[in-house]
């Protein structure tokens, strides 16, 4: 059976009402996308559960308290905490410690691995390295705008306004952003599955 | 004419922000200028190649966060 769409602003409000299933559905809707952001902007998955954590305890905080602003949406607002979050702890990050494996490997990068055969993972992770690799050498800007407009699926309005820029700035980073990441792929090719 | 139709306008239309008077002029101009229709595939191939990244929080991260909801929820109470 089709289960109706019901809008974040919907979910929120039936949520301050004391629907405590709507929160869980704004997290299951948005997690992969605000997860994955935080995930590139601080590149340490560890670090990133964290984030991702305290930004829904904020949020929920933020909704407790009466502090939501209605004509917010959901999304941007929430990125916007997350991003926040992210950028107070790269500032911080040296102090954290990473644990490591006997191989040197960050043990959390395992964490969220679940249905596939280890061989198969190995060799998706070595890909995915060596794009999340890419990413990470493009210029902070650039690499900003790229996790909001691809991952987080913000417009480049939403960007703007979040990154106090404006849209024709938002649109020539992703450009380049974009050009910086094919001109490291024919150096170092990826194989798109 | 399509005369003004730059590579940024490309970049709206794989994004999905081109409006549909948009999306119509850039086709045209991609028809008759090669350099536009190759960053067009471009674009789209980098896109592709981007959605192969797609990270979940971790179980235990849900429950946090659901844990912290009822609790709050238990207090305003």
């Amino acid at each position: 059976m089709h289960k109706e769409f019901i809008p974040d602003g919907v979910l929120l409000k039936i949520y301050l009402e004391g629907n405590e299933n709507a929160i869980e559905t704004l997290v299951k809707r948005h997690k992969s996308r605000i997860f994955t952001s935080i995930y590139l902007m601080v590149n340490d998955r560890y670090l990133a559960e964290d984030i991702f954590q305290e930004t829904f305890i904020k949020i929920i905080n933020c909704l407790r308290s009466g502090k939501y602003r209605h004509e917010d949406k959901f999304l941007p607002w929430a990125l916007r905490i997350a991003r926040n979050l992210a950028i107070d702890s790269i500032r911080h990050k040296g102090r954290l410690p990473v644990i490591t494996d006997s191989e040197g490997n960050n043990v959390f990068d395992y964490i969220n691995i679940y249905d596939d055969s280890r061989e198969k993972v190995l060799i998706d992770k070595e890909e995915l390295q060596t794009l999340h690799g890419f990413i990470n050498k493009l210029p902070e800007e650039q690499k900003e705008v790229l996790i909001l407009r691809h991952y987080a699926d913000l417009s480049f309005k939403e960007i703007a306004d979040m990154t106090q820029t404006n849209i024709n700035t938002c649109i020539g980073r992703m450009h380049y952003a974009l050009l910086n990441l094919r001109k490291m792929m024919q150096k170092i090719p990826v194989r798109v599955k | 004419m399509n005369e003004n139709i730059t590579q940024d306008h490309v970049l709206l239309l794989v994004y999905g922000e081109a409006s549909a008077t948009d999306q119509k002029r850039i086709s045209e101009a991609m028809a008759t200028q090669p350099e536009l229709l190759q960053y067009y595939n471009e674009l789209v191939q980098t896109r592709r190649m981007l959605d192969s990244i797609h990270e979940e929080p971790h179980p235990t991260s849900i429950a946090i966060v659901s844990e912290h909801s009822h609790d709050s929820h238990t207090e305003a109470v």
